[in-house]
């Protein structure tokens, strides 16, 4: 078949405005799984009469939300309810802690809230776990009460929405990034003298991605820095020089470095140096 | 924080309040206008807009992503329910296209030219060439099928997808999408 051809008969078009015949629409999608362009065609043409639409919105009236809603509200949903997965498990209990309909504002402020409470390093934690979601949920639940007193000062308070928006995102893609499959995550303990340290970091070994966790370092003099070295084919690389301060970011990504078996952090003069001082070694850990 | 569609989709089909309430307050005024569009006046659209969220919200389990994104598999309901709305309050649709419908100035009337998104719709419908413009107006904002268009225009059917299918393409072109 000449997909050229096919494509720019404009039988896509009407694929996706369901202009055509049964038969028809069931040739255009059985063509989309066998030809990848085609299927990119149909999205491209999709994702034009979306942004032709919203190019066209019109104001909708304030009263037709509560309309429409309680519409809603009276309607059964035909068909299974789908078995709660992941996503749908962790982001229905944080709408679960939202009882009215108090608008989307607010929606966001608390599922920025929740992420924000449950903080990077416990989340992660159980996210490694098999039971991941149940326990997340039942860590949710039990933050409800604090959300609640906690919510309204957070509102308030100098962070705006947006703000919090962009911690979210931050926050979304760290959890994507530690819980997806093909994600090591790498405790760094403290060696002997530096009991009380310890990092994470969060390696995928395919694409060479790193993240590092600060869990528990201790504040330097001013004129020494931690510097963090990945170990391949037993040699040091340095990856990263940073200090630990009040603004201390807890959570960097790394430069991608291949084929890493040792992550260590050591102590070194301000800026970092050429090769690891080995007796200055703080945390440790192999991949 | 924008939710990612396969998460919406998914609290959607849970029946959670907070999906159908990001839904409606994402495309209320995308669909809204749509509606409009094909069935005015507000009043018209309005209840267009009602019934396809219920439908939406009724039917969602059936929507399977593999066959398409969301907001299409809405504007095709929203399209039908309009459709429906506008054959109940013209009889025919013929009588429709008979009274305004060859009229695409008319455009003038569903745009707000106080709003710089409608002027850049119709600026764009403005640069796209005759036969091609009327064919866009009729299919991707009013709502007709090709089938009908062709009929209305008497063009060959051929002829109407091709210039439905250009007119994507100028309006990609246009609007710099890729």
């Amino acid at each position: 078949m000449n997909v050229e051809e096919y494509i720019s008969s404009g039988i896509l078009e009407a694929y996706v405005l369901s202009d055509l015949s049964d038969q028809e629409m069931r040739e255009v999608q059985c063509m989309s799984h066998i030809y990848p362009e085609i299927q990119e065609e149909l999205t491209r043409i999709e994702e034009s009469l979306e942004f032709f639409a919203m190019q066209g919105k019109m104001q909708t009236p304030d009263f037709m939300k509560e309309r429409i809603m309680t519409a809603i509200a009276e309607t059964e949903q035909e068909g299974e309810a789908p078995k709660p997965e992941e996503k749908t498990a962790k982001l229905r209990s944080l709408d679960e802690q939202e009882p009215s309909r108090g608008g989307r504002s607010m929606l966001l402020v608390a599922a920025g809230i929740a992420l924000l409470l449950i903080s990077s390093y416990t989340a992660f934690q159980w996210v490694q776990g098999a039971s991941e979601n149940e326990r997340l949920q039942a860590k949710i639940e039990s933050q409800k009460g604090k959300l609640k007193s906690q919510g309204a000062d957070l509102i308030t308070s100098s962070k705006s929405l947006k703000e919090l928006r962009s911690e979210l995102e931050d926050k979304k893609e760290r959890l994507a990034f530690v819980s997806k499959e093909g994600t090591s995550k790498i405790a760094l303990n403290g060696v002997p003298g530096h009991e009380g340290s310890r990092v994470t970091m969060y390696y995928d070994k395919l694409t060479a991605e790193s993240y590092c966790e600060i869990n528990q370092l201790e504040e330097l003099s001013d004129d020494q820095q931690y510097q963090l070295w990945a170990i391949v084919d037993g040699k040091p690389i340095s990856m990263s020089v940073f200090s630990i301060d009040e603004n201390k970011q807890d959570w960097m990504k790394m430069e991608d470095i291949a084929n890493v078996q040792t992550f260590a952090i050591t102590i070194e003069p301000y800026g970092g140096v050429e090769s690891p001082t080995l007796e200055n070694m703080v945390v440790a850990g192999n991949v | 924080m924008k939710i990612e569609e396969e998460e919406l989709v998914a609290g959607l089909k849970s029946g959670a309040d907070w999906a159908i309430s990001y839904l409606y307050e994402h495309y209320s005024d995308a669909l809204y206008g749509v509606a409009y569009r094909i069935c005015p006046p507000e009043e018209n659209a309005q209840d267009i807009l009602q019934d396809a969220f219920v439908k939406i919200w009724k039917n969602i389990r059936k929507y399977d992503p593999k066959k398409g994104r969301l907001y299409t598999w809405m504007v095709n309901i929203l399209r039908n329910t309009a459709i429906d709305r506008l054959r109940k309050e013209k009889k025919s649709i013929n009588v429709e296209i008979q009274n305004d419908g060859a009229d695409v100035y008319s455009l003038n009337n569903l745009y707000d030219k106080q709003k710089p998104e409608h002027i850049g719709v119709l600026e764009m419908l403005d640069k796209l060439d005759e036969g091609v413009k009327e064919t866009a107006v009729y299919i991707y904002i009013k709502g007709f099928t090709q089938q009908e268009v062709s009929e209305e225009l008497a063009l060959p059917l051929g002829t109407v997808k091709t210039r439905a299918r250009i007119a994507l393409r100028e309006l990609r072109k246009y609007f710099d999408l890729k």
